[in-house]
């Protein structure tokens, strides 16, 4: 009969407070697993991925806001911004070029934004990656040309089954309940092919159909055709880079510039997406706090169980040591039994949490847009077996040494 | 009960299990003409901070293939003698060999090793594994003997001592006797020179407990081990053809030590 026997012998033997353990410590290693891994898609999604946007032109207020609401179609924009000033921006050496947009509108809870056609055609929303509407790509029909035209993100068509020809109205907010613009019937001529960024969910139509829009009234009508008069929410801006990738340092000039001034801001993401995490830092440091808590407790948990079968076992320990085994055979027994225990439980742990983690990245995709991946394999996946059998070790080390010292001629015989 | 009735009924000729004739030593060279050498052993306990005397062996001697049934009343040290034998408990002064080797030089875990090769133990109640089938019970007394665990020595091990049929069932599904069986072939299953049985028919009625003891001697002699068995039945020490050492309270031998 091999070691091996032996040990998951006596894990059957005692199944239910081995299964507890076990299962506790999945548990514990699928919270960890799950937390860190989404705490670390979310981190990169914030703070690495720029969605091929340099810096935002918006109107004053909160740069986390503008961001959100440009980038992330969240949030509402705070304000507007003037086209002329919009204009004397692109003049600038250092911006390559601007793709202003409005935001504002919303169609069955997804974001409208007018924007300009290039948006469909030259922006890069990561690097040498244009939108497509090829039918291998996910997408279908072709970019806006006229008035009545829109063209769906993948995400937003899937989940309306949005299919070409289709009309909506769009909604004036972003509010249930905000007004329909009922008498715009806004065709669908494209839908986009799949990103995985949040420009998935959203319906672009062009800014030409934002200010055309009936009920918005003569003032913004105006806007359509009057450059001095046009306003807009805010604009991609891509500038120059230097050799090696880097944005171009003079981007701090210009945002001082343009800060300065009282009619809009520059915003950089990769500056204001970083303190939106830690913001909601405390956040995930509350749930990796409680997902070492629940190890911990599964910890003790598989400890309480060791301790408890090596009292029922203390006879059997005895016994072996009578037919030859050494001390440390024994003592190699319970801590293997310890660890055996501890890998079966981050191993389930391990499965469970990436079963969190594809449901979780599905949805916050879905919700969110953000690109969470189902398969993403964190920092915790990398250290988890090392820590697990250290955790093992650890916790067996406790039942191991009162398995050493189990004598046998106490737990054995009877004196005569 | 004969633990070798069904080979005797199927007149079957007798032989150990590497088909050596009966009484030929299974491991010839092993252990030479003394298997037990003991001179002026003592084993004391510190009770109350006096030193409490529980054995004192001057000289005892025991031959490879000696049957030696250890006598005497409850608390004369008959027990406490074979645990010294057996490597479990260490002597406060004197000298003990078994089966050539020094145990009063050996440290913990060799004594284990050594017991783990040449020393065969069955308890008063038995101590099998409650959870372990009487196949896995005979096959962990291999498990920590130098040798790889032999199932097809299990199995004719627990054939020879008519359990081939119980194999897969577990000490509450065996009766008292039964369970003695599976101890005497797990005791049996490292092939073992020596086999100390503490009691072994403690638990037994009379009847039974000469049964039992007569199958034990018949099994050592086949196998080729030297038995040492201690009692405080008469009745058992009657089935002894060879030797009977008798022992008195805290002193072994003073009496008498007499051959049968």
């Amino acid at each position: 009969m091999s070691l091996w026997r032996i040990i998951l012998k006596s894990l059957r033997q005692h199944w239910l407070s081995t299964g507890m353990a076990i299962a506790s410590i999945g548990l514990g290693v699928a919270l960890l697993v799950s937390v860190v891994s989404l705490r670390e898609q979310a981190h990169r999604n914030f703070t690495q991925v720029g969605l091929g946007v340099d810096a935002v032109l918006g109107p004053k207020g909160s740069p986390l806001q503008i961001v959100l609401n440009a980038v992330y179609h969240l949030e509402e924009m705070p304000g507007k911004i003037p086209w002329t000033y919009y204009q004397k921006v692109l003049k600038d050496p250092l911006v390559v070029e601007g793709i202003p947009f409005c935001t504002g509108h919303s169609y069955a809870g997804f974001r409208v934004n007018a924007i300009d056609d290039r948006f469909l055609t030259d922006f890069e929303y990561e690097q040498g990656k244009h939108f497509s509407f090829r039918p291998e790509d996910g997408g279908r029909g072709r970019p806006f040309a006229a008035r009545d035209e829109a063209v769906a993100g993948w995400e937003v068509a899937k989940e309306l089954g949005i299919q070409l020809g289709n009309s909506f109205n769009p909604v004036c907010g972003v509010r249930a309940g905000d007004p329909v613009h009922i008498h715009d019937n806004i065709r669908f001529v494209g839908i986009l092919g799949r990103t995985g960024t949040p420009h998935d969910r959203a319906i672009y139509i062009l800014l030409t159909t934002f200010y055309t829009l009936e009920g918005h009234g003569a003032d913004v009508a105006r806007m359509a055709v009057d450059d001095e008069h046009r306003e807009i929410s805010g604009a991609y801006l891509k500038v120059r880079h230097l050799p090696g990738g880097a944005m171009n340092p003079g981007i701090m000039d210009l945002k001082y510039n343009i800060n300065q001034s009282s009619q809009a801001q520059l915003v950089v993401p990769s500056e204001v997406l970083p303190s939106l995490f830690s913001i909601i830092g405390w956040v995930d440091k509350t749930l990796l706090a409680i997902a070492l808590l629940v190890t911990l407790l599964a910890a003790l948990f598989l400890l309480v169980a060791l301790l408890s079968a090596l009292r029922e076992r203390r006879r059997d320990l005895a016994l072996m040591r009578s037919l030859g085994a050494t001390r440390r055979t024994v003592l190699g027994l319970v801590l293997s039994e310890s660890v055996v225990m501890a890998v079966l439980g981050g191993a389930g742990g391990l499965v469970l949490g990436h079963g969190i983690v594809a449901v979780g990245a599905h949805f916050i995709r879905v919700e969110t847009g953000l690109r969470f991946s189902e398969t993403y394999l964190s920092s915790a996946d990398v250290l988890l077996f090392p820590a697990i059998v250290l955790l093992g070790l650890a916790v067996g080390t406790i039942p191991a040494i009162q398995a050493y010292r189990t004598g046998v001629l106490k737990n054995l015989t009877q004196v005569s | 009960m004969s633990l070798t009735r069904s080979n005797q009924q199927k007149n079957l000729p007798i032989r150990t299990f590497d088909g050596l004739p009966v009484g030929a030593p299974e491991k010839e060279g092993v252990c030479d003409m003394k298997i037990i050498e003991i001179s002026d052993l003592k084993v004391a306990y510190a009770l109350d901070g006096q030193s409490l005397t529980v054995l004192d062996v001057p000289s005892w001697t025991v031959e490879a293939g000696d049957e030696v049934a250890l006598f005497g009343p409850s608390g004369c040290g008959k027990s406490t003698l074979l645990h010294v034998v057996a490597g479990l408990l260490m002597p406060n002064a004197g000298d003990i060999r078994v089966c050539g080797h020094r145990l009063t030089e050996m440290n913990e875990a060799e004594r284990d090793r050594f017991r783990a090769r040449h020393v065969g133990y069955i308890f008063q109640n038995f101590n099998l594994l409650q959870g372990y089938t009487a196949m896995e019970n005979v096959l962990m007394g291999m498990t920590f003997s130098p040798e790889k665990p032999d199932r097809r020595l299990a199995v004719a091990l627990l054939e020879e001592v008519d359990l081939g049929s119980r194999m897969k069932h577990y000490p509450a599904q065996l009766s008292i006797g039964e369970q003695q069986r599976v101890a005497i072939a797990r005791a049996l299953a490292k092939k073992p020179e020596l086999i100390l049985a503490d009691e072994p028919t403690g638990s037994l009625d009379p009847v039974r407990s000469r049964d039992v003891v007569a199958g034990l001697l018949s099994v050592c002699r086949r196998h080729g081990c030297s038995l040492i068995l201690v009692s405080h039945e008469k009745d058992v020490i009657e089935a002894f053809e060879k030797r009977v050492s008798f022992m008195e309270l805290n002193r072994a031998f003073v009496g008498k030590e007499a051959a049968v």
